[in-house]
């Protein structure tokens, strides 16, 4: 397996009293298509912010190609590797949108012309519209644009979907999983939009309270995890106690619902030895592993 | 391109301060103390325009700056900026290096205009005594420019403003205050006991300005480095 392009060690990071990060780890292999989810202020932001350099950390190790984030010029040569996409998508509202393709072309040697205008037609940009005239969805595009023109390995997108109307947000999902696709370019993005994170990410991690509490690939997430349902025939007046493996369980009258993330066959046997229980077995979407773990951290 | 970026911040800057100055020119020559020579008067009106254009055209550090208002808070696009493959070091010694330029640029066009626009000034001056001035001016008026770039660092633009004036009144009350000798006064060496009327380089000065300065500036260097944004 190849090394992680993005690897974060115990990652701590204060703001006055304010915990953003607390002993985050991450790992985001090359390739991937990375979802990195979480509430308001669990600490997404702020590690984006850690890995572009913008902020260092009080504890722990990041490091992006193998090169320290907190380094000075390391993270000159990070930057020079990565596409970035903010969350606010301000851009210089004084440039149009042909000058600030000009100027950021300026800073990278390896600039792709014909990625500049394919995406430039592509997202339907006009080039001489000043920024602050552009709605937030064409400045989502065209920071994109700027990111992906300049032949980056990685691009990290902060709530790049954020307030995009539905078409736009087709528009730019398709256009990163083609990405990825065509050149292994891998892309790492924070979202609070579970349904675009499940349709394009091949990889997440759930971050709350300034930790990752479920990290993985997303189909052996979807593997490992199952809801399980189980109906007795009378309520319950003594809890049952499940094997292993039995991650939430949530009583409500007659009905048992299980999330399990190992030793599901032992727990659908248990459940059907019990007196008049009937089990069903269901796969878990994204949504209900983010909410079932969110909410029991 | 960093100084294209400079100059499409400043540009409207820049022609705010060259109106400003004729305006100034022109209060100068018309007011200010009588026992004064109007010649006198005009260099003493100028040496306060000097450091005021340098306050005006000390930028914002490493943020965008809006080409017209004075704003509030920290700009967006500094992410924009900050994600770019440069060094936060050039990123401050580019826009500073550019603000630089046009006040060293102002000082000589101002004292350019001067020098054609009033014959009865121009008859006493020689072009190299001029040009002896705009080189003393531009060296001595390059502290107050670096206070005002450190103070851009971590003050918006209008606190930045207004703590650079403050800051410069006070130190050129101190200076009056405490008779500091005009061969080591600073504002005096822009003003009354200038080049024009000396006739000797403020060397004691210039060192001590362009020390100032450099001290200034390496400081901000380290809050634009060690600031989180």
């Amino acid at each position: 397996m190849s090394d992680p392009i993005i690897e974060a060690r115990g990652l701590h990071k204060s703001f006055k009293a304010q915990t953003a990060l607390n002993g985050l780890n991450l790992e985001v292999p090359a390739g991937s298509i990375f979802g990195f989810l979480g509430r308001n202020g669990a600490g997404k932001t702020t590690t984006i912010k850690l890995l572009i350099g913008l902020l260092k950390p009080d504890r722990g190790d990041a490091r992006v190609f193998g090169l320290p984030c907190g380094d000075s010029s390391a993270s000159v040569e990070i930057r020079s590797r990565v596409g970035f996409v903010t969350e606010d998508k301000e851009l210089y509202p004084y440039m149009t949108v042909e000058q600030i393709i000009r100027f950021t072309r300026a800073f990278f040697p390896k600039w792709r012309p014909d990625l500049e205008q394919k995406y430039l037609k592509l997202f339907d940009l006009p080039p001489k519209r000043k920024i602050p005239d552009l709605s937030k969805g064409m400045r989502s595009k065209l920071m994109l644009l700027l990111g992906i023109s300049h032949g980056a390995e990685l691009l990290i997108l902060d709530e790049p979907t954020d307030g995009l109307d539905p078409v736009a947000v087709e528009e730019m999902l398709r256009e990163l999983v083609a990405l990825s696709a065509s050149g292994g370019t891998t892309i790492f993005f924070s979202s609070h939009q579970l349904e675009e994170v499940e349709q394009i990410a091949d990889h997440v991690c759930i971050i709350d309270r300034g930790a990752a509490i479920l990290a993985g690939p997303l189909d052996d997430l979807k593997v490992q995890y199952q809801r399980l349902r189980v109906v007795f025939g009378e309520e319950l007046h003594t809890p049952v106690h499940w094997v292993d493996g039995a991650d939430r369980v949530r009583q409500e009258g007659r009905t048992v619902e299980i999330l399990a993330s190992r030793n599901v066959e032992a727990i659908l046997e248990q459940a059907r030895s019990l007196p008049g229980a009937s089990v069903e077995r269901f796969p878990v979407s994204l949504k209900e592993l983010f909410l079932e773990h969110v909410r029991s951290n | 391109m960093l100084w294209y970026k400079g100059w499409l911040e400043t540009r409207f800057r820049l022609l705010f301060v060259l109106g400003f100055g004729a305006f100034f020119v022109f209060l100068a020559t018309h007011t200010g103390n009588s026992a004064l020579t109007p010649g006198q008067r005009l260099v003493n009106g100028l040496s306060t325009y000097w450091w005021a254009a340098a306050v005006m055209l000390a930028g914002a550090g490493i943020k965008t700056q809006a080409a017209f208002q004075a704003t509030k808070g920290l700009h967006g696009s500094v992410y924009f900026t900050l994600s770019l493959p440069v060094s936060r070091l050039r990123l401050l010694a580019t826009r500073a290096g550019l603000g630089m330029l046009e006040t060293v640029a102002v000082i000589a066009g101002a004292v350019s205009t001067v020098w054609l626009v009033f014959p009865g000034l121009r008859a006493g001056l020689a072009v190299w005594d001029a040009l002896e001035y705009v080189l003393v001016a531009a060296i001595c008026v390059s502290a107050c420019y670096s206070l005002s770039a450190l103070l851009a660092t971590f003050l918006d633009d209008m606190w930045q403003f207004w703590g650079s004036f403050i800051a410069i009144f006070f130190l050129r009350w101190l200076s009056e205050a405490f008779r500091v000798p005009p061969s080591l006064n600073v504002f005096r060496a822009m003003g009354l006991s200038s080049t024009l009327f000396t006739h000797t380089l403020p060397w004691a000065c210039m060192g001590i300005s362009l020390g100032a300065a450099a001290i200034l500036f390496f400081a901000a260097v380290k809050v634009v480095q060690l600031r989180e944004y």
